[in-house]
């Protein structure tokens, strides 16, 4: 009788705690999506009063209606070039920089400091930076133009404002990416880089066999993080070319349709349909990309370092 | 015998040929790390005429070959972007949300690990969920859930949305599981209930911890930009940093004319957060290990 008394107590209590946390959830969490799903299925501007119900027609519209939307699916193949552009990169620079940095080298700490200063200058800076430095008359990008008579102009042409947008997302997030990578590849245990010596590999089988298959944890939560925000990405367009020359991102359209068009509808419809792709995108990386040692290509990497560290223990008990 | 001399010889040789093209390598991509920001200060404080020459030098040099510092960059941006009083809101904004967000984190994240109460499973399984959802999808829902509650365009619009955080809150319950709670169990013989112990050993013992998630949750709320254009569309009380410097930018991108005030605005927007940096490095590094940074 006493325990159970004081298990509501204890259920009271507890919850007292999460009072906060209910709130916060339910108001700008749980709320805003039933409302967003809500007015998808209307044509409400987000001024009026009145509004008709739609059913799914918005959904349908965004999809097909070429000529109401004619940038919709445009701006997914941005979007997917962008991320294409810009993960593959990210992940192959963070690899070799942080194995660079991992192999004792002088000055780590001064090469890790350069390379995470852009993650504590804010976004709007660093656009604000790289606008002047690729500008075609007074920039660097200004400085060959003028010397070599070159006619650059980066984020003026349809041709190279999306790639150099997408070298900018990879320039400004190394540090953060090189960072997790390396802290996970200090965690590696010595040993399995001694097996590994012991069967005469040098530094490229020791990346192969011990190094890559140890950190692929934490390479494959970069590439989900990375592909989260490649396609959601929206402050760079934003900022350095208004969405012009070959550069609105879905995220983009999404403001368009908000802010321009007053297609309140539309925009939550077009949301929702931009968190289904990044849900495809994952799905498929969790299907296709390893997610550890265990699986799919690097098994037999994986049991290679393993079968060493065995027969190393057994020669040192020995 | 000499064979084997010749092929250490040449390992030896081919090592430290690896190694200098590793040093190479990294001392010149540290280099395209520091001369933007370096061409960045310099230029911010160059006098217009030198800004737009054409004659190409990283030093802001007058004609007759000396170096100058032109304040005047600085003077018109703050003039014109009225930064004493956007600072002032924006660090207001920041605080607050670091202050509460760690409180109420550190409260739900108490609860979880430390109290035994019927519904917790799922309480923390819908937590966890919700962690799913990516972030910018849920802007337009915000502002919609914020239009109903009346505060857009209005200051606490940047404050209500972000006084807690998900994940934080999940760094929290991590960090006292990993605890000992000994301390905790005396205190509850000797009478002590759950909210006193969450303030008086709970709270303190995490200290580490709530550093490193203050000073992201800080530099997040800092440059956090997407949302003002959203959340605070023409009301100019309620501008913050990143907004106005924003506006400005889209504008430059445009008009080559606002490019002094440009760079000295960025430059006067990144120094906190660097200068923060450069303290707390050691927290910062520290944080990204336990995991403890967002993006």
């Amino acid at each position: 009788m006493r325990y159970s008394a004081n298990k509501t107590k204890s259920t009271v209590l507890g919850w007292s705690f999460l009072i906060p946390l209910v709130l916060y959830v339910t108001i700008f969490l749980i709320l805003p999506i039933i409302i967003s799903f809500f007015y998808s299925l209307t044509d409400w501007n987000g001024i009026s009063d009145s509004y008709t119900f739609v059913g799914i027609q918005n959904y349908i519209q965004v999809l097909t209606n070429r000529i109401l939307y004619p940038d919709f699916w445009k701006s997914i193949w941005t979007t997917i070039k962008y991320a294409l552009f810009s993960i593959p990169l990210s992940v192959a620079l963070t690899l070799l920089v942080a194995s660079i940095l991992n192999s004792k080298i002088k000055g780590e700490r001064f090469f890790k400091t350069c390379f995470y200063i852009p993650s504590v200058t804010a976004g709007v800076a660093i656009s604000a930076i790289w606008i002047f430095l690729l500008d075609p008359t007074y920039g660097v990008v200004g400085f060959f133009n003028s010397t070599f008579g070159w006619e650059l102009n980066i984020l003026g042409s349809e041709k190279t404002a999306l790639p150099a947008l997408a070298l900018i997302s990879v320039w400004g997030g190394l540090g953060y990416n090189v960072l997790i990578l390396l802290s996970s590849m200090k965690n590696i245990n010595p040993q399995l880089y001694e097996a590994c010596e012991i069967d005469g590999g040098g530094t490229i089988s020791k990346f192969f066999n011990v190094t890559l298959p140890s950190v692929l944890p934490t390479l494959f939560f970069l590439i989900t993080t990375s592909t989260i925000g490649a396609f959601q990405t929206f402050d760079q367009m934003y900022l350095m070319t208004g969405g012009g020359k070959g550069t609105t991102t879905i995220m983009f359209e999404v403001y368009k349709l908000y802010m321009n068009e007053y297609e309140v509808g539309t925009a939550c419809a077009m949301s929702y349909i931009l968190f289904l792709i990044i849900a495809f995108v994952l799905a498929i990386q969790f299907k296709l990309l390893p997610q550890s040692g265990g699986s799919s290509v690097f098994t037999r990497k994986e049991r290679y370092a393993k079968r060493c560290m065995r027969e190393l223990q057994h020669e040192e008990t020995l | 015998m000499q064979r084997d001399a010749c092929v250490n010889y040449s390992t030896k040789k081919r090592f430290k040929v690896g190694r200098f093209f590793a040093y190479f390598f990294l001392v010149l991509l540290a280099f395209t790390f520091v001369f933007p920001y370096a061409w960045l200060i310099f230029s911010s404080f160059k006098t217009p005429a030198d800004l737009f020459s054409t004659t190409f030098s990283i030093l802001p040099i007058d004609s007759n070959g000396h170096l100058y510092f032109n304040f005047d960059n600085y003077a018109n941006a703050v003039q014109m972007l009225d930064l004493g009083n956007v600072f002032f809101k924006t660090f207001l904004v920041c605080i607050v949300n670091t202050a509460l967000n760690l409180f109420l984190n550190a409260l739900t994240g108490y609860a979880f690990a430390r109290i035994d109460f019927k519904g917790k499973k799922i309480a923390f399984a819908i937590m966890m969920a919700t962690m799913m959802i990516p972030g910018a999808i849920m802007t337009i829902p915000n502002v919609l859930i914020c239009g109903k509650l009346g505060i857009i365009d209005e200051l606490p619009v940047l404050i209500l949305p972000f006084i807690m955080s998900v994940y934080n809150c999940f760094l929290m319950r991590q960090q006292f599981l990993s605890l000992n709670k000994d301390l905790e169990e005396a205190a509850i013989m000797d009478g002590a209930n759950h909210f006193k112990i969450f303030f008086t050993i709970g709270l303190p013992m995490i200290s580490p911890m709530l550093v490193v998630l203050g000073i992201t949750t800080f530099m997040w709320n800092y440059s956090n930009f997407m949302w003002t254009i959203f959340a605070v569309p023409t009301n100019s009380d309620a501008y913050t940093l990143a907004k106005v410097l924003g506006d400005l930018i889209s504008a430059g991108s445009n008009n080559a004319n606002l490019y002094p005030q440009m760079l000295a605005a960025s430059v006067l927007t990144s120094l906190p957060l660097v200068v923060i940096f450069f303290f707390l490095q050691r927290f910062i590094f520290e944080g990204i290990s336990l995991g403890g940074v967002k993006e």
